[in-house]
């Protein structure tokens, strides 16, 4: 864990040191916990590295890098035993440790030396976690040359002498006096490093997004971003717009004219854009949103992570029409689902909400190449050019409810689709039957999916003493707290709902014959438990509940549960 | 065969507005300017907000769009860039621009994409029933300020000057071949094409009738006025009251949105191959 005051930079030893993890064929989850100011306070970057696919993080560190005095007072306690700290004996002083390494380094006097920078101090910082590891500087080395070859050759001199002094100290004072090694393994799979905006930005690509246009929003900012960044190469039209009305309401423009179209938010944006919801609802265009949450309500912990908006996406906008909500578990899960959402979208004819959060949005891991052979972009009943009989009507009733649908610019195919209720062909109508009719017909899209949607899995040990019922990506800590609890002497199930509007079918099959279910969600008022009882008529009593917009961790949720079954 | 009016009307149904509503010379003169410009139905989009003038895509031949009050300029925005050959013709009233959708007014016009953007001004809110719009005049009773109105109305002619609008017009509903005319104009500008038009709403805006606009209005064209002098067409602007110059006010030739994104250039997006996108180089750019 690297910690600092922001404006110090934790974010560029924290890549650096992923990188690195990465070169050395191992996997990684890293995350990063900011206040949200630009300086000032202190923040921390996480990261996670082992053999095997690391599912979560942990609130125990092996090794910190502290920048500042607040780092070593705030996270001293959570190192553990035969774990170490870095820190600068100028800005924090510690007192000998029973079980933990001291590794005093004066970073900033080095940086002012080497490279006449105190803000290089976490270069120096980085040098010297390799230093203490036993990694080959070098491959420090290069990394520094990539990452700053745009910047000229004296601001990449300066911080590979900054990583260099850094690691001479480290070798020179402390030797091999820490336990653990950064080691390289033979044959490891190639893998790419993303967060999770930046997965579901690749899966909206391979896709065939063709255009988004979002306003600037954090958590989900990072989807811009990197949608912009990728623009030109795969010729998608992305607009950085004056608010989330006209994003969201320039995507439904888009998917009208048929290109594939998205706009990504937070909960804030979100609400703005709800009345938008419904016209896509009901002009029956497709587009994807992105809603990355974070605790609210209002402007509520903008850089910190929860799960408190399932409940608004599923019931944005007045009156009942066809929506599918769908929440991904892992970063892997975020890219097919991203693919996924647009087929959705396309097939029937309606806004598909993304749902994710900050967690897994800003969360980054490594993952080998992922296999897209199996992808296939389906349009639904988009029709061709001779397909288009004479007297179309865009809105026809059909026993699917998905009406066949044509683009602006195809002859035979002209209609107005209209926010007004509407007969099948279009033209406005207040009469009882016609209104009941298309209405129903709405609707009944909503029934087709859900009987192609595929049943939730109970994931572990077929009787367990519990099992723990989650959506999101509380999956991975969920996940791992099943071998926390089975070290407790407590055998543990999961139980992940993918699909929160429609509900995933299989639900109730699943719970009716487990022991004792137990809820693990990111708000404070069990919205997924409410959607169950109310779905499925099935009241979960147990919850282990956190709103305190820090991610769950295995341990944690081990130790809710443990407290509840006792 | 030369097209006429009629290949761009939907016989479906006739327009539901009063006997004698301004929306009616619009519509006659937009349908007349696509007769003129010999423009293709199937490749026009009629994208509308909420209003009376809103429902006018029903009563086109052409594809439309009702979106919601004030979304107009967004929704219309992407559907150009989605398919950016194609015509896309906004129509709001003074209520979805100048009210509820302000904020895209003002950046449509900074963005300029090549659309045109119609407002019918009757300085009322006909659908709710004649509540006073953005436009009325400081003081006017209406059931929603039956003191008058405490605020002043907005100059929609100067506010788009003075974002560099590339073309900003004001037309009147009761002349018809002079807004045909304007309205070819509109289309034809390559950029965001606004243009006002005073219209008469028979039954809640009387002072504002065919009557006072009919000795008020002139034609700027026949009065030497440069549609390439900017503080020329803001001294027009701000002739509202006595009188109401209608025509170009101003135009220029300015980088339209499509111009900025080199993605337009392999044809519109809409029709881009997406069937089998490689993501395999941004895995690669992704990894060590």
């Amino acid at each position: 864990m690297i910690g600092g005051t922001a404006g110090e930079g934790v974010d560029l030893p924290g890549h650096l040191f992923a990188k690195l993890c990465m070169h050395a064929g191992l996997r990684l989850h890293g995350n990063g916990e900011f206040y949200s100011v630009i300086k000032g306070y202190n923040n921390i970057f996480q990261i996670r590295v082992s053999e095997n696919p690391v599912h979560c993080l942990l609130n125990k560190f092996d090794l910190v890098l502290a920048l500042d005095e607040e780092t070593t007072d705030r996270y001293l306690s959570d190192i553990v035993p035969g774990g170490g700290v870095i820190y600068d004996p100028e800005v924090a002083k510690l007192k000998k440790q029973n079980d933990i390494k001291l590794f005093p380094i004066p970073l900033r006097e080095i940086a002012k030396e080497k490279v006449g920078l105190d803000l290089a101090k976490n270069v120096v910082g980085i040098g010297a976690v390799i230093g203490l590891l036993d990694y080959p500087i070098d491959i420090l080395r290069d990394l520094l040359i990539k990452t700053f070859a745009k910047k000229g050759n004296e601001i990449v001199d300066k911080n590979i002498a900054a990583a260099q002094a850094g690691y001479d100290f480290a070798r020179q004072k402390f030797g091999r006096d820490f336990n653990y090694v950064l080691k390289s393994i033979a044959d490891a799979p190639k893998t790419f490093m993303a967060n999770g905006n930046q997965v579901i930005s690749m899966g909206a690509i391979k896709a065939g997004c063709k255009f988004v246009s979002e306003y600037p929003m954090t958590p989900s900012s990072s989807i811009l971003h990197t949608m912009a960044k990728h623009a030109r190469d795969y010729n998608v039209s992305v607009n950085h717009v004056e608010d989330e009305l006209s994003a969201i309401n320039m995507a439904i423009g888009a998917g009208f004219a048929g290109a594939r179209s998205m706009a990504a938010t937070s909960g804030g944006g979100f609400a703005l854009m709800t009345e938008a919801v419904g016209l896509a609802g009901m002009v029956e265009v497709p587009v994807v949103i992105v809603e990355v949450q974070r605790p609210g309500p209002s402007t509520g912990l903008p850089t910190r992570s929860g799960q408190g908006d399932l409940r608004q996406v599923m019931h944005a906008s007045q009156g009942d029409f066809p929506k599918i909500v769908l929440s991904p578990g892992n970063h892997e899960e975020a890219f097919y689902m991203a693919f996924e959402a647009f087929n959705l979208a396309e097939i029937y004819q309606c806004p598909v909400i993304l749902l994710t959060e900050k967690y897994l949005g800003e969360g980054s891991v490594n993952l080998p190449f992922l296999d897209t052979s199996e992808l296939k972009v389906n349009r639904g009943k988009l029709l061709p050019d001779n397909k288009i009989p004479k007297n179309f009507k865009r809105f026809a009733d059909t026993a699917s409810g998905i009406s066949p649908r044509t683009v602006p610019g195809q002859k035979r195919g002209a209609h107005t689709a209209s926010s007004y209720e509407h007969r099948e062909d279009g033209y406005f109508t207040e009469e009882i039957d016609d209104c009941n009719k298309i209405h129903e017909r709405r609707m009944r899209k909503m029934e087709t999916l859900e009987h192609v949607l595929p049943p939730v899995k109970l994931e572990g040990q077929k009787d367990a003493d519990v099992t723990l019922v989650c959506w999101g990506a509380t999956y991975g800590p969920a996940y791992e707290a099943m071998s926390w609890l089975k070290r407790n002497g407590v055998s543990a199930n999961l139980l992940h709902v993918k699909y929160l509007l429609p509900l995933q079918p299989g639900i109730g099959e699943v719970l009716e014959k487990t022991k004792h279910p137990i809820l693990v969600e990111g708000n404070i008022s069990a919205q997924l438990g409410g959607l169950i009882a109310e779905k499925v008529g099935i009241e979960i009593q147990d919850k282990v509940l956190d709103y305190s917009g820090r991610p769950f961790t295995p341990d944690a949720i081990a130790e809710g549960v443990i407290k509840l079954i006792k | 065969m030369p097209k006429t009016i009629k290949d761009f009307t939907d016989p479906t149904g006739k327009p539901n507005w009063c006997p004698g509503c301004g929306n009616f010379g619009i519509e006659t003169a937009l349908k007349q300017a696509m007769v003129n410009l010999d423009l293709d139905p199937n490749n026009v989009c009629l994208v509308s907000g909420i209003g009376c003038g809103a429902n006018s895509p029903y009563w086109f031949s052409t594809y439309g769009l009702i979106t919601l009050h004030g979304r107009p300029i967004p929704v219309a925005t992407g559907v150009k860039l989605g398919n950016h050959e194609l015509n896309v013709i906004t129509w709001s009233g003074d209520g979805d621009a100048y009210g509820i959708g302000m904020g895209h007014f003002i950046h449509g016009m900074r963005r300029n994409a090549n659309l045109v953007y119609i407002v019918g001004d009757n300085t009322v809110y006909g659908l709710t029933k004649g509540q006073a719009s953005p436009t009325a005049k400081k003081g006017t009773i209406t059931p929603s300020t039956p003191f008058g109105t405490p605020d002043p109305g907005i100059n929609p002619l100067a506010l788009a000057l003075s974002v560099d609008c590339s073309f900003v017009a004001r037309g009147y509903a009761g002349d018809l071949p002079h807004l045909t005319k304007l309205l070819e104009e509109a289309i034809k500008h390559k950029g965001f094409s606004f243009v006002d038009i005073l219209q008469p709403c028979v039954t809640y805006a009387k002072a504002q009738s065919y009557d006072f606009y009919q000795d008020k209005t002139y034609n700027l064209a026949e009065f030497g006025h440069d549609v390439t002098k900017k503080d020329a067409a803001l001294k027009k602007a701000f002739e509202n009251g006595k009188k109401f110059p209608i025509g170009i006010f101003y135009k220029k030739d300015r980088e339209v949105y499509e111009d900025t994104q080199p993605q337009f250039a392999e044809g519109p997006l809409a029709h881009q191959d997406i069937s089998n996108v490689d993501i395999l180089p941004l895995f690669e750019q992704y990894s060590f």
